[in-house]
């Protein structure tokens, strides 16, 4: 998938904001410059978006889509931590670059499906580190990332 | 001890909460959550109301309930929700739709050139 395309959500394809860099290793595809509000499917997408720290203030304030990706985050930490297989982040978007397949570079197994056209489900093994680690109820371990810092090479997120 | 239920339950709370709200992704996560829990009932009423809300990875799911599940089983209804979500650019729903028309279940019986034309329409009918 090419860096810096737009990235749409599902219903009503609504400009995100911009792919600005795809970490390699773990192939978390982070937005910005989008309205937090026109939030996808993805909850990482927020935190990218706004930040931790936000997106948890945001929801303890009943903000929707806060609630929903700080949700979303603590269940499927939950369930990896209570033996899932794999660890579920839904669909990242659309972007017309996606194509199926087993995405190179990946820690663990990444896969890309279709789910429509030109979007793409990111499904993490267990044994896969995530990019967000819930080391407490109210912060999280986060991997830095910029347009210009998508380098290869392994840069582990951190384990409580 | 990894506190993994405080998270979860924690984490449902959040969701039941946004979706309560008219999220329809939080409906479709908690159907998700309640599925893997084995209570497909209450699976069942989230994905029904993400699928009412427009989300067509719900209509693809609940398509499939109603076309494969026994004791759910409405084909009329499944074609209707496969054909709301393909319309909406999901493809496998398209593909299950084109199956149900090419073995009768979304009506009559139709041959393959029948079931491509019917498919074509749909696509050329979205909008990218």
């Amino acid at each position: 998938m090419d860096e810096c395309q737009p990235l749409m959500d599902g219903p009503g394809n609504r400009v995100l904001g911009r792919v600005v860099g795809v970490k390699p290793q773990n192939l978390v595809i982070i937005v910005a410059g989008g309205d937090w509000r026109t939030q996808t499917e993805t909850a990482s997408v927020l935190f990218d978006a706004i930040g931790a720290q936000e997106v948890i203030r945001k929801a303890r304030e009943g903000e929707s889509d806060a609630q929903y990706a700080w949700g979303f985050m603590l269940v499927s930490d939950a369930d990896a931590e209570a033996g899932a297989d794999e660890r579920y982040f839904g669909s990242s978007g659309r972007s017309t670059k996606a194509n199926v397949g087993w995405l190179p570079g990946s820690e663990g197994e990444s896969l890309v499906l279709p789910h429509t056209r030109g979007s793409v489900f990111l499904s993490f093994r267990a044994a896969t580190k995530l990019p967000y680690r819930v080391t407490s109820l109210t912060s999280l371990t986060l991997p830095n990332y910029s347009c210009a810092g998508v380098k290869p090479g392994r840069r582990r997120a951190r384990r409580s | 001890m990894c506190g993994c239920q405080t998270w979860a339950e924690e984490g449902t709370a959040l969701l039941e909460t946004a979706a309560g709200q008219g999220h329809a992704y939080a409906m479709l996560r908690l159907a998700q959550i309640h599925y893997a829990r084995k209570e497909p009932e209450q699976a069942l009423a989230w994905n029904t109301k993400a699928a009412e809300a427009g989300l067509p990875g719900a209509m693809y799911n609940l398509g499939g309930t109603l076309e494969c599940d026994q004791g759910m089983l409405d084909y009329p209804a499944a074609a209707e929700w496969y054909r709301r979500a393909a319309a909406a650019g999901h493809a496998s729903s398209a593909f299950n739709l084109r199956t149900m028309y090419y073995v009768g279940r979304g009506g009559a019986a139709l041959d393959s050139r029948a079931c491509h034309v019917i498919i074509h329409n749909l696509v050329q009918s979205l909008d990218y």
